[in-house]
């Protein structure tokens, strides 16, 4: 079976939205953006906005993260795929149950009670960050971007 | 590269500026005059000179103003008067800039990427209603995927 076409995974708290559907969607070039989230899976209301902002001629999918790891092998090898998930506990998820991400772009994550900000846009806890070293042991390449047009930022913040 | 200059009353070209900075992030050859009460009296100035300068960087300016007819707009064809390759795009909002940021280093002339400003601005108008959301399900690929 082919691999499936993954250009890219992004974590962003916001899932699809003006900085997704505008910059990083046409940066990338891909035709399906793919939402790996639980509860969202669940939600036609937010399904139904984020179709809407997606731009013309992409598809979308909204899938729990249990069927993104049971469906992942069956894509076309026409489908550029983007993912966009909303924590990195999710996407450890998917890397455990087979998803084959090798790069990972940090978007958005809020700050929020019993987090600290390590970037412009990212703000984590002890739990993301244990995370986000089990995916970086894993061999999964990680990126603080907000935009395509922002430098990345030092992933060694993560850390410190 | 065609260059941009943003420009309208009070805070508008600031407040879409700073709509652009967080979608789009910092872009080149991109330039905001503010057209205040304050510094009113050296508006057309401060306009001339930045399309002039812009204009020297860039092969071409489109100068976006908020509303045909406001002074922002009278200064600007004035301007274009007398320097060439400027192009003046009225009813300024940010879905066109967004796209035009994006597209604007393939453009195949000026004068296109200033009617593709129009066409975009004007889709980027619309009106929506929960109803109007449901259905329209026809993304699904007709051969194997997921």
């Amino acid at each position: 079976m082919a691999e499936p076409n993954i250009l890219l995974t992004r974590i962003d708290n916001r899932l699809i939205h003006g900085q997704v559907a505008t910059q990083w969607n046409s940066t990338l070039g891909s035709n399906l953006i793919l939402v790996a989230n639980d509860e969202v899976s669940e939600n036609t209301m937010r399904q139904n906005l984020m179709k809407m902002a997606a731009p013309a001629g992409v598809a979308t999918r909204f899938f729990s993260l249990q069927k993104t790891i049971d469906i992942i092998g069956k894509a076309s090898p026409k489908q550029k795929i983007f993912i966009v998930a909303e924590t990195p506990q999710d996407v450890l998820a998917l890397v455990k149950g087979g998803v084959p991400i090798k790069k990972v772009n940090i978007g958005n994550m809020h700050m929020s009670e019993g987090k600290r900000q390590v970037a412009t846009s990212v703000a984590v806890d002890d739990a993301d960050v244990a995370a986000f070293r089990e995916l970086q042991e894993m061999g999964v390449e990680l990126e603080i971007r907000r935009v395509p047009s922002t430098p990345v930022e030092d992933t060694g913040k993560l850390f410190a | 590269m065609i260059g941009f200059i943003l420009t309208g009353h009070g805070q508008f070209a600031n407040g879409l500026k700073s709509a652009i900075d967080m979608v789009a992030g910092d872009q080149p050859a991109f330039q905001i005059v503010p057209f205040e009460g304050s510094a009113a009296a050296t508006y057309g100035d401060d306009l001339r000179a930045a399309v002039t300068a812009m204009r020297e960087e860039c092969e071409g300016v489109i100068v976006f103003v908020d509303l045909l007819g406001g002074t922002p707009f009278n200064q600007a064809m004035l301007i274009a008067g007398d320097v060439d390759n400027i192009e003046i795009v009225t009813g300024t909002n940010l879905p066109m800039l967004i796209e035009l940021l994006l597209t604007r280093s393939g453009a195949a002339s000026l004068a296109d990427l200033a009617e593709q400003a129009v066409t975009v601005g004007q889709t980027g108008v619309t009106h929506k209603s929960l109803a109007s959301l449901a259905g329209d399900d026809d993304d699904d690929f007709d051969e194997d995927g997921i």
